[in-house]
């Protein structure tokens, strides 16, 4: 999937993004967060691929939702969570809100954005 | 001293805005419900219902007396240890999280501004017609 693809190549090549991990780009996971792993880590999951701007029986646009889930034990990711605002706004990502979760011990931040892509 | 700015349309013309305003209203329920719909959907097709518990808790409900606010949601509970478990399976990012209210939002998010923006458009043609 390009939007995925897209996704990552803007994470991995963003040194602010990557720095802050626990283990660099081996901390970013596809869907499902690891039973065991070092923090921060990410998680990154598609939610939605809709068709948009029809025309002729026809969608011109991929519309992608993906999520971003921030996964600490002590809450401190608002630096990572702007670093990759920051990294995916310029990828061509639109910034579509934040909410927050906690489960055990775990504190994450989840960003959710969308990605339009031509067909 | 003199008002600043330009005065609001329900000013100007009450029954203009409360003609558009039954419009909106109307398509914000029937969008709203049209989320709860999908939700419900994605519930029956990601997990194997036993008690229905999750999928009864998927809500509508105005936010306000005019009914220009409507709240969706849901707010299954275990009963046990008071843990709101459509937020875990909403939101965790192991493998027990299954998302399946957002992604009925953002299936419907576009269609249902679209359509307010029709509602605002038929409001004020109703109006100039009668």
């Amino acid at each position: 999937m390009i939007a995925e693809q897209t996704l990552i190549t803007a994470l991995t090549s963003s040194p602010s993004v990557i720095n802050a991990l626990a283990h660099g780009t081996k901390s970013i996971y596809k869907q499902t967060a690891p039973d065991t792993g070092s923090y921060p880590y990410l998680v990154v999951k598609t939610l939605n691929d809709d068709p948009k701007l029809y025309s002729d029986d026809r969608a011109y646009i991929h519309a992608t939702v993906i999520r971003i889930v921030i996964v600490t034990d002590n809450g401190v990711y608002d630096t990572l969570a702007t670093n990759i605002r920051i990294g995916l706004q310029a990828a061509g990502f639109t910034w579509s809100g934040d909410t927050f979760f906690e489960e055990l011990k775990e504190k994450d931040r989840i960003l959710e954005f969308i990605y339009e892509e031509k067909i | 001293m003199a008002k600043r700015g330009y005065p609001k349309v329900s000013e100007w013309y009450p029954d203009l805005s409360a003609a558009i305003q039954e419009q909106v209203k109307k398509e914000l329920l029937a969008g709203a419900e049209r989320i709860k719909a999908t939700a419900e959907a994605n519930i029956n097709m990601q997990f194997r219902v036993i008690s229905g518990k999750l999928k009864a808790s998927v809500y509508t409900k105005k936010l306000s007396e005019s009914g220009m606010y409507i709240g969706i949601g849901a707010n299954a509970f275990n009963p046990k240890d008071g843990v709101n478990y459509a937020r875990v399976l909403e939101f965790s990012p192991h493998e027990h999280g299954h998302p399946f209210f957002m992604p009925a939002y953002y299936r419907h998010k576009d269609e249902i501004h679209e359509k307010i923006l029709e509602a605002i458009r038929k409001g004020a043609k109703n109006f100039n017609d009668s």
